[in-house]
């Protein structure tokens, strides 16, 4: 298997795919979520209540060390990947009204796709490093691209998470803003 | 098949999309797309050291924004700071800088003249093929000499076996090219701080939003 980084970048690409045929009008709808989310989801990390919780219910049902991370890790996959069946499938404040079409709605479309995809790729690349690569999701020494890459996701490219809620909420602006 | 033929068909197909964009975007727009190309090329190569003198002056003007001298009492202390700032582009830059410049004239140039609201269409479709081949020649005579010299090293030694090797020779190439260019472009700007890094993200959501900013239309 090839470097995880690989993965991350086949994620962000897939995404940029999808913002392509989606439009970037209802990209940027998503982008305002998956940042509110990245900002809340980095809020319970640095104050610990998902891992708090987990550790408790995890010890009264005898649950190891390992296993603990394993549950931990798939808590905070599970919110975010919720989160984005609920986004690409559901209504998001997008900006339907006045959509920019033709090329340049692609050509964006791709690249805030493409940043969404940076969103959930590298939120849940954080988290899988965080907890040691549950499930042997990694087998050998991250790559110096790998480490590199890790210390600019989502949840590390600020010092605080709550960041992420400074675009959203200026976007969130924008869309109600007549 | 000669090889200059195998050229030729190469260089009409090419000169043919040119022609073919041409039409699409009109005769107006073509003819003042190539009088920019032209202009903004000459002017450069001309007097591009106004350019290059300008952006060294705003690199100083940051310099001493940076170092907090600007407020100063001692004006001899700013004009230091000034005199020790070095320039933005250096003669070795200078051409690569230059072609920069001429490069964004030409991309903002195209995307402005393809708008059809601030420029008509023109009648002719003729007129505009035609104007279309001459952008065509013009960019190909432009860019060329640039292209070449990295095509020669990634993809003439697959393109004699014929087989699709070339295209992923060519797009690994061009992706090489990219990264590299990246690399050498954060390692010019050095590291960017927490707060460098939102203001960038921000812009770019807030530029590209912008159009379409607004709610949901009144209601009536």
């Amino acid at each position: 298997m090839g470097p995880i980084e690989i993965l991350f970048y086949t994620v962000m690409l897939i995404f940029g795919f999808i913002g392509l045929v989606r439009g970037v009008h209802r990209e940027l709808g998503n982008a305002i979520i998956f940042m509110a989310v990245v900002a809340i989801l980095g809020l319970a990390n640095g104050q610990g209540w998902i891992d708090r919780g987990v550790g408790a219910l995890a010890s009264a049902l005898g649950a190891d060390a390992v296993r603990t991370a394993e549950i931990t890790f798939v808590v905070y996959a599970i919110i975010l990947v919720v989160v984005v069946i609920v986004t690409y499938q559901g209504k998001t404040p997008d900006f339907s009204t006045k959509p920019v079409t033709g090329f340049w709605g692609g050509v964006l479309g791709f690249v805030v796709g493409a940043f969404n995809g940076y969103l959930i790729a590298g939120t849940l690349w954080f988290y899988a490093d965080k907890y040691q690569y549950p499930f042997n999701l990694l087998t050998g020494p991250l790559t110096p691209t790998g480490t590199l890459l890790l210390q600019y996701s989502p949840l590390t490219v600020f010092p605080n998470p709550v960041f992420w809620a400074v675009p959203a909420t200026i976007l969130l602006i924008m869309r109600v803003w007549r | 098949m000669t090889f200059e033929t195998q050229v030729l068909i190469a260089f009409i197909l090419l000169l043919g999309l040119f022609g073919w964009v041409g039409m699409r975007r009109g005769s107006y727009s073509e003819l003042i797309f190539l009088g920019v190309t032209l202009v903004s090329w000459v002017l450069l190569q001309e007097r591009g050291t106004v350019v290059v003198r300008i952006t060294n002056l705003g690199g100083k003007f940051l310099a001493l924004l940076q170092s907090g001298k600007l407020t100063g009492e001692d004006p001899a202390e700013a004009i230091q700071v000034v005199q020790a700032a070095p320039d933005v582009v250096t003669d070795a830059s200078r051409e690569g800088f230059l072609f920069l410049v001429w490069a964004l004239v030409v991309i903002i140039a195209f995307i402005v003249t393809s708008d059809a609201r601030l420029i008509k269409k023109g009648k002719s479709k003729q007129l505009g093929f035609v104007l279309g081949v001459v952008n065509g020649i013009v960019l190909i005579a432009l860019l060329l000499p640039r292209l070449s010299a990295w095509l020669t090293t990634t993809t003439a030694a697959q393109a004699t076996s014929g087989s699709l090797n070339v295209i992923v020779a060519f797009v690994t190439g061009l992706w090489n090219l990219f990264y590299q260019t990246l690399q050498n472009i954060l390692q010019r700007i050095g590291p960017i701080s927490p707060s460098g890094w939102l203001l960038i993200i921000t812009l770019l959501l807030v530029l590209i939003a912008w159009p379409m900013r607004g709610a949901a239309s009144k209601k009536k």
